[in-house]
């Protein structure tokens, strides 16, 4: 076939091709109309998959992701603060059971704790102390006064971070104790109180430094605030033979006599009440090693016992009182029987 | 002679836009699928992360309530011990401030020349103790007892810090003179047990 028969084939040239014109079957309209939407499912069907990829790839940055990335920091924080409290659980635990191992040397440091600054005032048992060692020291007691109670400055107990796991120490709460520790409650103002007691005594120099250093070594602390010492003149008028002037008996008369006169302080501290306190204060303890050691080292005066009888006809008349001392331990015994009489003397 | 027209394609269109599409379609797959299993992932580690810090924390309160219950139980020691404590601090801050003026008489009377006699010592917690007294034939037993007050006033520890002589005279029968004196003295010098 020649290039001009092919060309000039209608069949192979559509360009120049008559094609009779065709008339629209019948429901062409909606044969198209059913192609165009078979061609959409089918479009949408192909990626299928990747819309659904996507939506759920959006699903999870949203609903997991997302909220979960939020959290993380939060956790975190969450996780490391119980972690520290269960440090500090641990801590406090090891201390406590260090604390009940040691149950009689606690036992032992309360006693001293409480000979050193009593839970009770104890005034007789001060006073007589004190008398004591002025005894010792070879004094002559002019006077003895005691002046009263007062309160000294409010010491703060507050609780420390860190509970220290020594399980010599046996001692907490810590009124020096740094501050600022959140989530640690207070405890109240604990408040020590004063004895004061005025003392004046006769003796030699070295003596009254004796007398001073056993003030100072005693277990039951004592301040000394004010001492006075003067040099006793002797008066020839009224001085006048051993038997009229018992510090001549008592010293001798050539003995140069000084007067000194003390002001001391004890002090009291009655019981602390804990019921108020939460774990964590009670646990919270400062570093006291040695406190202890040193009160040891230091003299307790045992309180002198007296024999004393209760109950008399005349309480405005020293009839013999029924006070004698012994060296031995009493009790107390009451000889007045409850159907004894008591008739007023005419 | 015929000629072969090189920009002619001999594969149908339609065949190459189907395997455009189908090549588009792999990609877009691959790469949804490639996007959803990376964001699985990325979601499900930081879900099993706080899954496994949840854990930890809820293992860790755990732990905590037994800590706490043994704690409860040895509460009383925990009050004895607080008990004790407090008392010892304020047996230690008394211990701590106090003056030992038995240290402070036994260094005076070191320091006394022996023509020197103390009439009057007035200590107490102000820093300053008062001395009066009489001294023979003259002044100087006074100057001496200044001196030797004041010997090792520049060492650390000294317990004797200065000397002011506040009034010095000649004894109405003339046979000495008396004086008074104020001694500075260092306080934290006397906060320490006397060694005896």
């Amino acid at each position: 076939m020649s290039e001009e028969e092919t060309n000039t084939n209608p069949s192979m040239n559509p360009s120049t091709a008559t094609v009779p014109p065709e008339l629209p079957p019948k429901h062409a309209k909606e044969s198209i109309h059913i192609g165009l939407d078979s061609i959409n499912i089918k479009s949408i069907l192909d990626y299928l998959l990747v819309i659904i990829s996507m939506v759920l790839s959006v699903v999870l940055i949203f609903v997991v992701a997302v909220p979960q990335f939020k959290k993380v920091s939060e956790i975190r924080k969450e996780s490391a603060a119980v972690q520290i409290k269960l440090e500090t659980a641990k801590v406090r635990q090891s201390y406590l059971e260090s604390l009940s191992a040691l149950k009689d040397q606690l036992d032992k440091n309360i006693l001293v704790s409480r000979q050193a600054v009593p839970v009770e005032s104890d005034v007789p048992y001060f006073l007589n102390q004190l008398v004591q060692m002025a005894r010792d020291s070879s004094l002559h007691i002019n006077a003895q006064t005691f002046t009263g109670v007062s309160a000294v400055a409010a010491t703060k107990v507050v609780g420390a971070p860190v509970p220290d796991n020594k399980a010599a120490d046996l001692v907490i709460g810590d009124p020096d104790a740094i501050l600022g520790t959140d989530g640690i409650p207070q405890a109240p103002p604990v408040k020590a109180s004063e004895l004061v007691v005025n003392m004046e005594v006769v003796g030699r120099y070295e003596d009254l430094i004796k007398f001073s250093a056993l003030v100072e070594d005693t277990r039951r602390i004592v301040r000394t605030k004010t001492v006075e010492i003067t040099l006793l003149e002797k008066d020839a008028s009224t001085a006048t033979s051993e038997e009229e002037d018992p510090l001549v008996t008592e010293f001798g008369s050539d003995a140069i006599l000084y007067t000194a006169k003390y002001t001391f302080a004890g002090y009291f501290l009655s019981e602390i009440d804990t019921s108020t306190l939460g774990i964590d204060t009670l646990v919270n303890k400062t570093n006291l090693e040695g406190v202890v050691a040193r009160l040891e080292k230091l003299k307790y005066y045992e309180p002198e016992i007296f024999n004393v009888e209760i109950g008399k006809f005349n309480p405005f008349v020293n009839e013999d009182a029924g006070i004698s001392t012994t060296s031995e331990p009493t009790t107390l015994t009451v000889p007045v029987e409850p159907a004894t009489p008591i008739e007023p003397q005419l | 002679m015929a000629k072969i027209d090189p920009g002619v394609n001999f594969i149908p269109d339609e065949v190459v836009k189907n395997r455009k599409r189908e090549y588009r379609k792999k990609s877009g797959n691959k790469g949804a699928l490639g996007l959803l299993v990376l964001v699985g992932i990325i979601s499900g580690g930081i879900f099993g992360y706080n899954f496994y810090i949840n854990q930890q924390i809820q293992k860790a309160n755990n732990e905590i309530s037994q800590h706490e219950a043994s704690i409860s139980a040895l509460k009383d020691f925990a009050e004895k011990g607080y008990k004790v404590g407090v008392r010892l601090t304020e047996t230690k801050s008394v211990l701590d401030s106090r003056l030992y003026f038995s240290k402070l008489a036994a260094e005076l009377s070191k320091r006394v020349p022996s023509s020197v006699t103390i009439t009057d010592v007035v200590m107490n917690e102000t820093g300053t103790i008062t001395i009066k007294g009489m001294a023979n034939p003259n002044y100087t037993p006074v100057a001496d007892f200044k001196d030797a007050l004041l010997a090792d006033s520049t060492e650390k520890g000294a317990i004797f810090k200065d000397v002011q002589i506040k009034s010095a005279g000649i004894l109405e029968d003339g046979t000495g003179i008396e004086f008074s004196m104020d001694v500075v003295i260092n306080f934290a010098s006397l906060t320490d047990p006397v060694a005896n």
